[in-house]
């Protein structure tokens, strides 16, 4: 009887020792995996700023397809504006082509003095 | 390519259609009031209006015809146009003339006081009185706003016109005063006034030389001088000539004016106008 008492004695002993080690071990391993290298910090930087970067690239590119898409719109309604105002002045069938324009001449026109009062003296010689 | 372009052909009918859509008739109705919102003929800034709207017209058609830069036959076609001018009463309008180089036999009143007429018309010319004849048409076209009737904006009623149009702000209507100014041009040197307009300045251009002094009936000789040639290059834009030249004899004959009245001023006119 009292050999059974001690095997269960230190039975128990040992499953108290084992308990704790595996405990120990386990809080070593925890603080393990919490504590980071300086190698790791360092990955772990690059990766954010990497995927920082693409982020930006994405958004840059989502803007820059949005304003070419309000572009043609603009485009689009500017033209069919003008389309709109020729409907409305009954324009018919004219067709609108280049015509030039010369204001030098026009500006030589417009310098040539001529008097009213002379001229109707000048008609009735 | 083909297919990018077909894609952009569809999406361009579909905007012009729906933008057709929105213009409604009442729309369209406003639009002309407001363009036809007239002011009195007297209004200052009215005025300047019409002469902005001719000096558009003016040097279109001196960026189509290339402008003889002569001082004398111009100061002496200066002289007789503007003594006709003061005939017509428009004291306010400060007339400008010149001469285009073309064979066409042909003469423009731009809008605003603007008068041209080609070497092609001075070239078949016999005469002073011709040459009067001429520029009275053009100024009565021009004192009657002929051009600005034909745009087809009068139709609320004729004595209202375009040019109170320009003291509106905005876009459109800027943009519809350009094309105006275009369409003005291309009824001035391709399409041409009606044959009622013509008539009317008919009328008035007899009724100016009787008043000056010269003889009414070297205008009709004229017209029968551009009826003769008009097989072979008078310009399209006077299609009727037959029928003013009939108008005209009935005109004279009812009015009882005498050939042989009336001075023609042979020898002046061949002394300036030298082509």
């Amino acid at each position: 009887m009292q050999i059974i008492i001690f095997i269960i004695f230190i039975f128990l002993i040992l499953i108290n020792n084992n308990s704790f080690a595996n405990s120990k071990s386990n809080n070593v391993k925890k603080e393990r995996e919490n504590s980071f290298s300086f190698e790791e910090v360092d990955q772990l930087r690059k990766k954010s700023t990497e995927l920082l970067k693409t982020k930006k690239t994405v958004i840059r590119e989502q803007n820059k397809s949005s304003l070419i898409r309000n572009k043609k719109r603009l485009r689009l309604r500017a033209v069919s504006a003008r389309i709109g105002v020729r409907g409305l002045l009954d324009i018919g069938e004219l067709e609108k082509g280049k015509v030039s324009i010369n204001y030098e001449a026009l500006s030589w026109v417009e310098t040539q003095e001529l008097s009213e009062t002379e001229s109707i003296e000048f008609l009735n010689q | 390519m083909s297919k990018t372009l077909l894609i952009f052909f569809f999406v361009f009918s579909i905007s012009v259609k729906t933008d057709a859509e929105v213009v409604k008739p009442q729309k369209k109705q406003n639009f002309r009031i407001r363009l036809n919102n007239s002011i009195t003929e007297n209004d200052t800034k009215l005025l300047e209006n019409e002469i902005v709207f001719g000096r558009g017209i003016a040097s279109k058609l001196l960026g189509k015809y290339e402008l003889l830069k002569d001082k004398k036959i111009n100061n002496y076609i200066g002289k007789i146009g503007t003594g006709i001018a003061a005939q017509f009463g428009r004291k306010q309008v400060k007339y400008f003339f010149g001469i285009l180089v073309s064979e066409e036999i042909n003469a423009f009143a731009a809008s605003g006081g603007y008068i041209f007429i080609t070497t092609g018309t001075l070239k078949i010319l016999e005469n002073e009185a011709q040459l009067a004849g001429v520029l009275a048409h053009e100024i009565s076209h021009d004192k009657r706003k002929h051009i600005v009737e034909n745009l087809n904006l009068n139709d609320i009623s004729s004595e209202q016109n375009i040019y109170s149009a320009f003291n509106i702000l905005g876009g459109a209507v800027r943009t519809a005063l350009e094309k105006l100014n275009l369409i003005a041009f291309q009824i001035l040197t391709e399409q041409g006034l009606p044959e009622n307009d013509e008539y009317e300045a008919d009328i008035d251009t007899i009724q100016t030389l009787q008043k000056i002094g010269y003889n009414p009936h070297s205008y009709v000789k004229f017209l029968n001088n551009t009826l003769l040639i008009s097989k072979r290059k008078f310009s399209s834009t006077h299609p009727s000539t037959e029928l003013r030249i009939q108008k005209l004899n009935e005109f004279l004959v009812s009015k009882k004016i005498s050939k042989d009245k009336g001075k023609l001023n042979t020898d002046r006119f061949g002394f300036y106008v030298e082509i």
